[in-house]
């Protein structure tokens, strides 16, 4: 059974998806991780026992903020994460989504996906897209680029149809 | 068929607990559907029967149950059009459809560990001490007697219902199942044609019937969904059906839940015992609901006034007691956690026995109106898995065959050694580190030693709430956010823990918590938990 620490496995799940190092006092990984661990759960692999709710920056777990607190411990540092096929497969996913020309920052195109999935999803089920992004650019003042959240609003229809 | 001005039934089933539950004529046609049916072969306790032989009630009698009680809550309460009764009746019926064979003694297998990581299969010693560990480091922040992570900052955000759980929870797999059935939405395509649904705040707009019918099945499909996830954050528009929604919502999911509510008359019936049970007439009697304005959000809370706290205390003291004598005694807890080994064992053995994994589950319910792969994947699904798995033919390993053969006889294994103690957090954590038994429990975790026959130990922990009183609450959130560059905010937190606890609402409209309410002896009980550790006698030697 691996016995990796819990930081070790998100600090992993955000190079695979990222391809940089997590930085746990930088707000933009913190709230990208956020967006990566809630997307991987939805698509049915589970980093922790994290449970998500609505907040200012989209799709939000409380836990998870605290566990991105904690520092590696130094025996963890080099451990190997061995992924399973189905987190490769995710990450990978992502990792494409998320890597797409976009004229907003990383961070704010990722929380432009994770949102309007939450929004789509869990908030307003019988709305259409075009609504949906109504919505997003209703409730976030950052993320008001309509052109880009049109292909945000793509981006996770792709997702969700793969 | 007329819109009445009262509910009408059509059917009757007969129950031990509430008496004759009616059943409206949606109900009635739901009722008999084989996606429902399903849920009699579900054993509501899973293997408790095996320790306590009477409790052989099932989800199917649970679910009509759950329904009578939030039917009951609203006539009380009063406040509720007839199509909110009917929207409330049939999430209480529809609430547990997803349920896996065995309740939750199999859904933590598929919902009980994160998946991302390969792990591989540990034998059974390994399993049990992987899990006990990270129980008494949950509770006392100590990993192998050095400090680990600072659990006083996670534990500031307590636990709550209201939240939209993982893809393998019962509840979200129950909302696929319910989207995936064309016979439940054409049921309540009838229905909203025959008046069930019609109430004066839902605008049908400009669309032909046909459309507009659809589109409204849907919304009330969603509506249900969202009540059965406990989705606090589901979009629901002031004025519009159905106006008591955040009402609604609690009372399937909240400290007073018709779900609890239900569950624990049914377990102090069937199981013999009388822990749970408590009076329901007086509970009833003093349901109140009122509006509650924080900041810019606003929510019906609904709770019992304060004439009825002794009734609530009750309900909430019978609740742990229901938990600490039943759902963890020593037998029932252990019969668990074997099933869980073979189970886990079946479902990566690469052998012929196939046992559904997490990735099929929705592949066979998708199929439901196709095929029976999922009518079939009931209590009776393990059993015959159970029965089938030879040792040498499977390559089924010692200690796994070993839990095999004590569950085919009805057999737990023999309790060597139990330390159960009650108390607050930090009586807890004292307890832990003065206690002999935790310090030989402790060096078997650091030395990991398999190669002696050491016991199972397992540690179950109950707690009579999960909410800390008001001041305590703003005290750790305002340290919380003081220690987060990213900010909660708190009006969300204070309205959603009114909703998530067991409210008392005074005669002035003003709300607290049970916990919080002078007259309430949960005032002194909030912090109280029960931590029980048991060793088992295994006497299989360790598969290396």
């Amino acid at each position: 059974m691996s016995r990796i620490s819990q930081q070790r496995l998100l600090n992993a799940v955000f190079y695979n998806v990222y391809g940089m190092e997590f930085c746990s006092t930088n707000m933009d990984d913190k709230v990208m991780l956020q967006k990566a661990v809630f997307l991987m759960r939805e698509q049915g692999v589970s980093c922790g026992d994290y449970e998500f709710v609505w907040d200012q920056y989209g799709p939000f777990s409380a836990e998870l903020s605290d566990d991105m607190k904690m520092e590696i411990e130094n025996e963890d540092r080099q451990a190997t994460v061995e992924f399973s096929s189905e987190a490769w497969t995710i990450m990978n996913r992502l990792k494409t989504a998320f890597a797409k020309d976009t004229a907003y920052s990383s961070r704010y195109w990722v929380e432009a996906i994770a949102s309007v999935f939450y929004l789509k999803k869990y908030m307003y089920p019988s709305y259409d897209d075009a609504k949906i992004i109504q919505v997003l650019e209703s409730k976030k003042k950052d993320l008001r680029n309509h052109e880009e959240n049109i292909k945000a609003m793509n981006v996770l229809n792709e997702i969700l149809a793969s | 068929m007329a819109v009445t001005k009262e509910i009408v039934f059509e059917n009757y089933v007969l129950d031990n607990v509430h008496g004759f539950i009616g059943l409206t004529f949606m109900e009635d046609k739901i009722e008999r559907l084989p996606v429902f049916k399903r849920l009699q072969d579900i054993s509501q306790l899973g293997l408790v029967k095996r320790i306590f032989p009477g409790a052989l009630h099932n989800r199917y009698i649970h679910s009509l149950g759950v329904m009578h009680v939030i039917d009951q809550m609203a006539l009380h309460l009063g406040e509720f059009s007839l199509a909110e009764r009917q929207l409330m009746r049939l999430a209480g019926m529809l609430h547990d459809l997803g349920h896996y064979p065995l309740s939750h003694d199999l859904e933590q297998v598929y919902d009980g560990k994160p998946n991302a990581v390969v792990s591989e299969i540990p034998s059974v010693r390994e399993s049990f001490l992987d899990d006990i560990q990270k129980d008494i480091y949950k509770i006392t922040g100590m990993k192998n007697g050095k400090e680990g992570k600072d659990l006083s900052v996670q534990m500031q955000i307590p636990k709550r219902e209201l939240v939209i759980k993982g893809p393998y929870h019962h509840e979200t797999v129950t909302t696929h199942v319910i989207r995936k059935s064309t016979s439940i939405e054409n049921i309540i395509i009838e229905g909203i044609k025959l008046g069930f649904f019609n109430d004066k705040n839902y605008k049908w707009g400009k669309k032909s019937e046909e459309c507009a019918v659809k589109e409204f099945a849907h919304k009330i499909i969603d509506d249900i969904c969202a009540l059965i996830q406990g989705n606090s954050d589901y979009e629901y528009r002031e004025g519009a059906f159905p106006t008591h929604f955040t009402a609604m919502l609690q009372m399937l999911h909240s400290e007073l839940d018709a779900d609890r509510i239900d569950y624990l008359l049914r377990d102090a019936t069937f199981s013999g015992a009388s822990y749970g049970a408590f009076d329901l007439g007086v509970l009833l009697q003093n349901l109140a609901m009122t509006k509650v304005k924080i900041g810019d959000l606003e929510a019906w809370i609904v709770g019992v006034q304060e004439k009825g706290i002794g009734c609530a205390d009750q309900f909430m003291v019978n609740r742990y007691l229901a938990y600490t004598q039943i759902i963890f005694n020593k037998y029932t807890s252990v019969v668990a956690k074997m099933l869980r080994e073979v189970v886990y064992w079946m479902m990566n053995s690469g052998s012929d026995l196939k046992f559904y994994t997490p990735k099929d589950i929705y592949g066979i319910i998708d199929m439901h109106e196709k095929n029976e792969a999922y009518f079939a994947f009931t209590d009776n699904y393990f059993f015959e898995k159970l029965n089938s798995i030879r040792e040498k033919y499977h390559g089924c390993p010692k200690d796994i065959f070993y839990f095999v053969e004590q569950l085919k006889r009805f057999r737990a294994l023999d309790i060597k050694k139990e330390d159960v103690h009650s108390g607050n957090l930090k009586k807890q954590r004292e307890y832990i580190k003065t206690s002999d038994f935790y310090a030989q429990l402790e060096k078997f975790m650091e030395e990991r030693d398999f190669s002696k026959e050491d016991g199972l130990y397992i540690l179950s922990q109950k707690k009579i709430t999960n909410h800390m009183p008001y001041k305590d609450f703003k005290k750790n959130f305002d340290a919380y956010n003081a220690t987060h560059e990213r900010k909660l905010d708190f009006s969300k937190y204070e309205l959603d823990r009114l909703m998530d606890g067991l409210a008392v609402i005074g005669e002035n409209g003003e709300t607290m918590l049970l916990i919080d309410a002078p007259r309430s002896i949960m005032t002194a009980l909030y912090d109280m938990q029960q931590i029980m550790v048991r060793e088992y006698i295994f006497p299989v030697k360790s598969v290396s």
